[in-house]
């Protein structure tokens, strides 16, 4: 067992902390959702509770069976971010699939404005003036 | 009765030849329109000139995107039959008529114009490295579908009712020709193949660079992969 430095405590406490508030502060100004941030303040709990609590990470990584509590840590958020792209990779491909759709229908209804708008011309053409 | 055709030309940057591939086209008397796919010159301007309808997609979406846009128009105008037709110049419009009778007889739903079809041994058929690869991808398309395809790369295409419904639903983005073969085959669709003869590009730069042959391979050939091991027949025709 290791004992753990008081100063890097603080830090990571004032640091997880510090990030849970700020993923609260730009859902609240709307720039992430509400469904996207749930991850993020997970993962932010996540890291408080390991600051504040180091001895967590002792019986996490006996009971993954690892040797090296640091080796742990580096599994699991290399598995996790993993993970994380992973889903942005699906839901970019998603994004771009809705994007085409839209980029097309606007094409298509503006020929379709453009159509109008010729045969309203033509129509007034038609009227005796 | 006439069938209702369809000429669709995707086009990106191609003022320098766009007015020549729709005044081949124009003397057959049948509606054409072009898919402007964002370009930054004056190709727009040049269709509408010739007295063109223009589809202006607001962003660059590919050829697939683009093609697809045409799909869709024709679509939902009722279209009976669909040409794929460059606006760069390499397509031969002496062959349009026959791509469409193809399908006029109802021999097909989809019919290519193919450069290297039996008996054929006309006009531009492109580097031996491309050849070397649209062999490559014809015998994959085979080893998957059972289909013989000599020319899969060919973006000289005739599609029906049936096969504009499959592609205005669902087609491929990047490299789209050889895809939407196993596409179209995986809806049940039949392919038919018309020898015809091609020019070399007009003007503009060919959408693959030397450079990016290699990428481009390795690339649909997994697109074609993915595509054979997909859900049979999930689209509604």
């Amino acid at each position: 067992m290791i004992e753990f430095d008081i100063k890097l405590r603080v830090v990571s406490i004032l640091i997880s902390v510090g990030f849970v508030l700020y993923v609260v502060a730009i859902v609240r100004k709307e720039t992430l959702g509400v469904r996207d941030s749930l991850l993020w303040l997970v993962i932010g709990t996540g890291f408080f509770a390991l600051a504040l609590f180091p001895r967590l990470l002792d019986y996490i990584t006996a009971l993954m069976g690892i040797g090296i509590g640091v080796n742990a840590l580096f599994l699991i958020s290399s598995v996790v971010a993993f993970i994380i792209l992973f889903q942005h990779s699906v839901s970019l491909s998603k994004t771009k699939e809705s994007n085409m759709k839209l980029t097309q229908e606007i094409a298509l209804l503006k020929a379709e404005i453009e159509g109008m708008a010729v045969d309203h011309k033509e129509r007034r053409k038609d009227e005796p003036s | 009765m006439r069938s209702k055709v369809l000429i669709i030309m995707p086009a990106y940057n191609e003022s320098e030849s766009i007015v020549g591939a729709i005044s081949a086209v124009q003397p057959l008397n049948v509606d054409i329109i072009v898919v402007n796919d964002g370009s930054t010159d004056t190709t727009s301007e040049d269709a509408r000139r010739c007295g063109i309808p223009v589809l202006e997609l607001p962003v660059n979406l590919g050829v697939g995107g683009a093609m697809q846009t045409g799909y869709r128009y024709a679509r939902t105008r009722g279209y009976d039959i669909a040409i794929q037709f460059d606006a760069d110049g390499q397509h031969n419009a002496d062959y349009l008529r026959e791509l469409a009778a193809v399908l006029e007889e109802g021999k097909a739903d989809i019919a290519i114009g193919s450069r290297y079809a039996e008996g054929n041994q006309r006009g531009f058929r492109s580097t031996i490295m491309r050849r070397i690869g649209i062999r490559f991808f014809a015998w994959l398309i085979r080893m998957f579908t059972r289909e013989r395809i000599t020319d899969p790369t060919s973006g000289f295409r005739a599609a029906n009712r049936k096969a504009i419904s499959l592609f205005a639903q669902s087609y491929p983005h990047d490299y789209p020709e050889p895809e939407s073969l196993v596409l179209a085959h995986n809806h049940g669709l039949c392919i038919h193949e018309v020898p015809v003869e091609m020019f070399g590009r007009q003007g503009g730069s060919s959408t693959i660079k030397l450079l990016d042959t290699v990428l481009y391979m390795v690339k649909v050939t997994t697109a074609i992969i993915l595509e054979t091991m997909r859900r049979k027949n999930r689209i509604r025709l």
